[in-house]
């Protein structure tokens, strides 16, 4: 089973593998820093759950549970 | 001889020429800050031709050159995607500045160059502008910036946006960029961009360019560029702000804060005003001019001008407060906060902000919507707005569930304000599904660093709204009011808005409309059209038409409307239309008559509609 930028638990790091949205939301994280190949780390989540921080690129960057579930993550140390 | 010196004025001409120099960056990077700080109050506010987006311009003298800085909206990319990015976009491919400047968070280094190498690509001639490099250096982050400038064949500045540090030698830079490209030897476009555009027919549709762009990116920049570990203070404010107990107590102390400030401390200034305008009109009245120039000049032009002027302090202050909630960057976390509830009406937590500053007044709401940046939420929270019960309409709640619901009038009220949050969100949500656009809903914001807003930055922006309120929505209102002086005046000889009037007339031809709503009578439908004024002006209005003060209208009301009319008669005022200086605000932020109408029509059959039912229900039930 693949995983999805919204399964990595807070205060893990994964690399982004595939953005699967569609282009006008992919254009949007890219120019924010959540590009395929980019380390990603899950810093935190707001007190409704939804949406969760990430941090890419050095920006703090919010992602709403139902965009996160559509990019594809790689966790661990090699990427 | 007489040639030479023709030439020499030429050359001399065009030495002197204005220099246009194009300010880019990405929001958070202290791009506003900049501008301030090189064009001083030189600022001119106004709307990208046929877009919403504001646009700024100024200008600034530098060693007798005068250099014209425009201000292009701050984005992430100048892919044309959103509506900021299209103005950007546009722009550049339409027009040629001598310059362009691009402000950089030394911070975030590598995700600010991607738009760096999208400018490249276009051929531009860029000079980066680094900034925030104290915070920088506090966090421990190093950078070589002669290296990097030199791997990426970019001119780099450093500079302090806030405090104005360099920003002589950034001048200095764009008259050197300049005059080489006037020269006509423009500096070259690095030849490493050509890789990131190689494949794809436009640097844009190249999918790819991103990935690609990025690794070129890092490897070009870590070799200078020490990234510090995680900015530490950010995380813990954070731990607090979005704390899992503590962030909801206090966001709504925030909230409660915002709105008490802007109203309540905006009331004493709005009465001097108002106060002002009284004491001119009286003063005009004593000059004794002929009867019908008189009214023209008190009620007409001078009550005109007054009711413009009234909205300065509101407007101001509640800009004041914005801008500190933006700069501090505590902005962009109310809005997660809230943003779950919102997104089951199809909208984001972005359009909280405005609806709770509603219950106050409509039009500074509708001006707050300007800090929604996704075009289409911020079209549907302006069409929404005026469904939260402003101030205005409390007092005409109050007389009539006094009169006709002594023992119950607190839960009407309640009932009323209620009924105003559930249509603004039920409208939103079915606007959000037929305008229905891919990718908008995504909410994919970033959260910049806390930082501490200074004086000067808060109080320019603050007044950038409220001037450009009062030059172009100022006019619309003081047009209105001129014809609804107009409209009660005349025939000339009537009372002020009486039976007589033309609004009178009107009133009673428009009065049949609302029989079946329970409240036919042509009083009422004049009391509206006054309301439309402003709502509070219903009272005074009905009181006019009877003859009486509002403390007489307890025991005439009830001669002309049942309860249940009574009752229909105020859903009706909570919907039917947004006063004449709302209607204004909607025309001017979204310039749009066909949207303003399309409100205007929506509101008044929705109004019908529940009223219709309302006064039904309430028949059934005996009322």
């Amino acid at each position: 089973m693949k995983k999805t930028l919204n399964q990595l638990p807070i205060g893990h790091t994964a690399v982004v593998k595939e953005i699967m949205t569609d282009p006008i939301t992919k254009e949007r994280l890219e120019s924010l820093g959540i590009i395929e190949g980019v380390a990603v780390d899950a810093i935190r989540e707001t007190p409704l759950g939804c949406p969760r921080i990430y941090r890419a690129l050095n920006t703090l960057i919010t992602v709403r549970n139902n965009v996160a579930k559509k990019i594809i993550i790689e966790e661990g140390e090699l990427g | 001889m007489r040639k030479r010196q023709v030439s020499a004025t030429e050359t001399e001409t065009d030495v002197q020429a204005e220099i246009s120099a194009a300010l880019i960056g990405n929001p958070n990077t202290g791009k506003t800050s900049l501008l301030n700080t090189l064009t001083g109050m030189s600022l001119h506010v106004g709307n990208w031709p046929g877009k919403t987006v504001e646009m700024k311009e100024g200008s600034v003298s530098f060693h007798g050159r005068k250099i014209r800085i425009i201000d292009l909206p701050g984005t992430y990319s100048i892919a044309p995607y959103s509506e900021e990015e299209k103005v950007s976009h546009d722009y550049l491919m339409t027009h040629d500045p001598d310059v362009i400047i691009q402000t950089i968070d030394v911070n975030a280094l590598e995700r600010n160059l991607l738009m760096t190498m999208e400018l490249l690509a276009l051929g531009k001639n860029l000079i980066l502008a680094f900034n925030f490099n104290k915070e920088a250096k506090h966090r421990g982050v190093q950078v070589d910036i002669p290296k990097l400038s030199a791997e990426l064949q970019v001119p780099i500045v450093r500079i302090e946006a806030n405090t104005g540090e360099n920003v002589t030698e950034l001048l200095e830079e764009v008259l050197r960029v300049a005059d080489m490209k006037r020269a006509g030897n423009p500096p070259k476009a690095p030849d490493y961009i050509l890789s990131l555009k190689k494949e794809a027919q436009t640097f844009f549709s190249d999918e790819l360019a991103h990935a690609r762009a990025i690794k070129l990116i890092q490897d070009k920049v870590t070799p200078y560029y020490k990234v510090a570990e995680a900015n530490e203070r950010t995380d813990r404010i954070d731990a607090v702000v979005l704390h899992k107990y503590a962030a909801f107590p206090l966001f709504i102390l925030v909230m409660f804060l915002l709105f008490k400030t802007t109203f309540t401390i905006s009331t004493p200034l709005i009465d001097l005003v108002d106060r002002f305008f009284t004491l001119i009109g009286e003063g005009v009245s004593l000059l004794g001019l002929p009867a019908l120039l008189n009214s023209f000049l008190v009620e007409g032009i001078i009550g005109g001008v007054g009711s413009v002027i009234s909205f300065a302090p509101l407007i101001f202050i509640l800009f004041v407060f914005i801008a500190l909630l933006e700069d501090s960057g505590y902005l962009g976390r109310t809005v997660i906060l809230v943003d779950r509830v919102f997104h089951r009406f199809g909208i984001s937590g972005r359009s909280f902000i405005p609806m709770i500053l509603g219950f106050g007044c409509n039009v500074p709401a509708i001006m707050a919507t300007r800090t929604i940046k996704a075009r289409r939420e911020r079209l549907i929270a302006i069409f929404t707005n005026s469904f939260m019960s402003c101030g205005a309409r409390l007092p005409v709640y109050l007389l009539f569930a006094g009169i006709f619901f002594p023992k119950n009038a607190g839960e009407i009220v309640m009932l009323l304000y209620l009924t105003g949050v559930v249509m603004a969100l039920v409208v939103s949500s079915i606007l959000a599904k037929l305008m229905k656009e891919q990718g908008e809903e995504a909410l994919i914001m970033e959260l910049p660093p806390y930082r501490i807003p200074t004086a000067g930055n808060v109080l320019r922006s603050a007044w950038a709204h409220t001037k450009s309120f009062l030059r172009k929505t100022g006019t619309i209102i003081f047009g209105s009011v001129l014809i609804i002086w107009i409209f009660a005046s005349f025939p000339w000889g009537v009372e002020y808005g009486a039976e007589s009037s033309l609004i009178g007339l009107l009133g009673k031809r428009i009065a049949p409309l609302f029989a079946p709503l329970g409240f036919g009578h042509w009083t009422f439908s004049v009391a509206l059209i006054f309301g439309v004024v402003a709502k509070e002006v219903i009272i005074g209005a009905l009181g006019t038409l009877y003859g009486v003060g509002s403390e007489a209208l307890a025991s005439i009301l009830p001669m002309y409307l049942t309860s249940a009319g009574a009752i229909s008669f105020l859903f009706f005022v909570l919907l039917y239309l947004p006063c004449l200086a709302t209607i204004a605000v909607i025309k001017k932020e979204t310039n749009s008559l066909m949207f303003t109408l399309l409100q205007l029509v929506s509101s008044f059959s929705l109004a019908w509609i529940v009223s219709y039912l309302v006064y039904n229900i309430g028949m059934r039930l005996g009322f």
